[in-house]
């Protein structure tokens, strides 16, 4: 479904990535796991044409997307839940899942705005609050669901752990499982890197802009992931 | 002067303040920078409808829809020819502010040019003074009052239940997530100048019936706006509002108290406390973001 190839990426001429390859295929869900600075955070940035692409192409469906618009991308189904202040502090929770979206049709909007509320019970009984009173976890639910409005086929989420307790963090990695079997391909960069190899299909490793390391759940054998685990969370 | 002529007077003054400081706002919450030379939309403004009206001798309702559409537009102009370039360059917010006092010293002087530095006068039937028991108004001061009200409260619904005044609010809160998530934040840009300026453009208006036209008011105004705007918040829009009437309020009260002349004193004494002990004002907590 996304394919990248080769990728150099960075910020106003400084290289983060130095060729990367990664491939998504179809309701997989892949993790992307890695230091701090990895340039984790880059690639999906990279995917939804934030960051500044040099070389290498992405392609989605077969179609190069590599620079296309923000509009474009989401168009196209895919949806990007962003690191760090995810939502509109000061706007309502129903108003944060009706911004955007700009292409889709009030009716259908609100439809899939009362799925969201299925999805997430909590969000519809703080439907009148402003989203900065919302604890991190129903932020993260929050921002989750402002990416669903679009009904994307490819989600992409950075680090929607962060700042959760573990018990949150349980709660989301089911919740994310949950959307991957209605359908979703998602990929996910966590901090977390033992949870996600476990919820992903495949993980990417990903070190000083490079891929280090591949494979499936059985990656959590591998000795560079184990002396991961010897310093906790990376 | 009875008490009731004070609050009068400070909610004639008081609207002209708020009319410029929210816009000021708007512009300032959206854009992130000091837009001073807002006071110029005020100056523009009523030379223009000194042209259209005294010179031209067009309709007066088409004079007034006219210089505000321009006003709006000119709004949009300085955005696009001065602060548009500087923004692509990344130039800091403190750079596009000095940029600010530039455009409105350059404007002043180029009306100076263009009109003259004679002072000039529109005259109206609205000014002539109807006496109650306890105060005396101008039919153009009630106009003053009541219209700046009810555009406040248009402001209002528009920021709090349209989607360009939705998608203003998203970016003045979280611009980078905005335009991640598909927001024009250019477009945005744009509105917020162009309604901006065309609330400066009404009280312009005002001020060229009710007083003589000078290029300086505006630098006058955009100082009392500011004021207003720091007094309440200058991130939020009904604050600068709010804001404004409270300085309304303490000149009027400083006059009747002190003397006429203390009036700006009054107003700067106010923008230094609040700039020492509440920057962010009475209702600009800024709420929810934790720096
Ligand atoms: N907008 C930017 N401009 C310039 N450099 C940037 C920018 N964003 C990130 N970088 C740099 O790119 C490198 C990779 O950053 P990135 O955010 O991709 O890392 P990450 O793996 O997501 O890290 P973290 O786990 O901390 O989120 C870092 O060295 C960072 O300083
Ligand atoms: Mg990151």
């Amino acid at each position: 479904m996304l394919e990248i190839k080769n990728l150099h990426s960075g910020y106003n001429g400084l290289e983060i990535l130095e060729g990367i390859d990664i491939n998504i295929n179809e309701k997989e869900i892949i993790a992307l796991i890695g230091p701090n600075g990895a340039g984790k955070s880059t690639v999906i940035k990279s995917i939804f044409n934030i960051a500044n692409v040099t070389s290498g192409e992405i392609l989605f469906n077969e179609k190069n997307i590599t620079k296309l618009k923000t509009y474009e991308l989401m168009k196209l189904g895919i949806s990007y839940v962003s690191q760090g202040r995810i939502n509109f502090n000061n706007l309502s929770v129903k108003e944060n899942l009706e911004i955007g979206n700009d292409n889709i049709d009030k009716a259908t909007k609100d439809q899939r705005i009362n799925y969201v509320y299925d999805l997430f019970p909590v969000l519809k009984e703080k439907k009148n609050k402003l989203a900065f009173t919302l604890s991190g976890g129903q932020q993260q639910m929050l921002a989750i669901g402002r990416a669903l409005i679009q009904k994307p086929k490819l989600l992409l989420l950075d680090e929607p752990s962060l700042g959760l307790s573990p018990l949150l963090q349980k709660e989301l990695f089911k919740t994310i499982e949950k959307l991957r079997d209605l359908g979703l391909t998602i990929l996910i960069v966590e901090q977390n890197a033992k949870k996600a190899i476990q919820i992903a299909d495949r993980t990417y490793l990903l070190e000083d802009g490079k891929i280090a390391l591949t494979g499936g759940k059985d990656i959590l054998k591998h000795k560079k992931i184990k002396n991961i685990y010897l310093g906790g969370r990376y | 002067m009875a008490l009731i002529q004070i609050i009068v007077n400070s909610l004639i003054i008081g609207s002209l303040y708020a009319l410029v400081a929210c816009g000021f706002s708007l512009i300032y919450s959206t854009n992130k920078f000091m837009h001073f030379a807002h006071g110029i939309s005020v100056v523009i403004a009523s030379y223009l409808f000194y042209l259209s009206l005294n010179t031209l001798k067009i309709n007066f309702i088409i004079s007034i829809l006219l210089v505000l559409i321009l006003t709006g537009l000119f709004g949009i102009f300085m955005y696009k020819v001065f602060y548009g370039p500087l923004q692509k360059r990344k130039s800091s917010n403190i750079v596009l502010l000095i940029a600010s006092v530039g455009i409105l010293i350059l404007f002043e002087n180029m009306i100076m040019l263009v009109f003259g530095t004679t002072v000039k006068t529109i005259n109206s039937d609205l000014t002539k003074s109807i006496e109650f028991s306890s105060f005396i108004i101008t039919p153009l001061q009630i106009i003053i009052i009541v219209t700046s009200l009810i555009l406040l409260l248009l402001l209002y619904l528009l920021m709090k239940k349209t989607k360009i005044g939705r998608n203003m609010r998203a970016v003045s809160d979280n611009k980078e997530l905005a335009s991640i998530i598909g927001i024009d934040y250019k477009k945005v840009s744009y509105y917020s100048f162009f309604i901006g300026s065309l609330l400066a453009g009404i009280a312009g208006i005002f001020i060229a019936l009710e007083q003589t036209l000078e290029p300086t008011i505006g630098t006058n105004l955009i100082v009392k706006g500011f004021t207003g705007s720091i007094i309440g918040g200058i991130t939020s829009v009904p604050g600068s509002i709010l804001g404004s009437y409270i300085l309304g309020i303490a000149e009027n009260f400083g006059i009747w108290y002190l003397s006429s002349g203390y009036k700006d004193a009054i107003a700067f004494t106010l923008l230094f406390l609040f700039l020492l002990f509440k920057p962010h004002g009475i209702l600009g907590i800024n709420k929810g973001i934790k720096k």
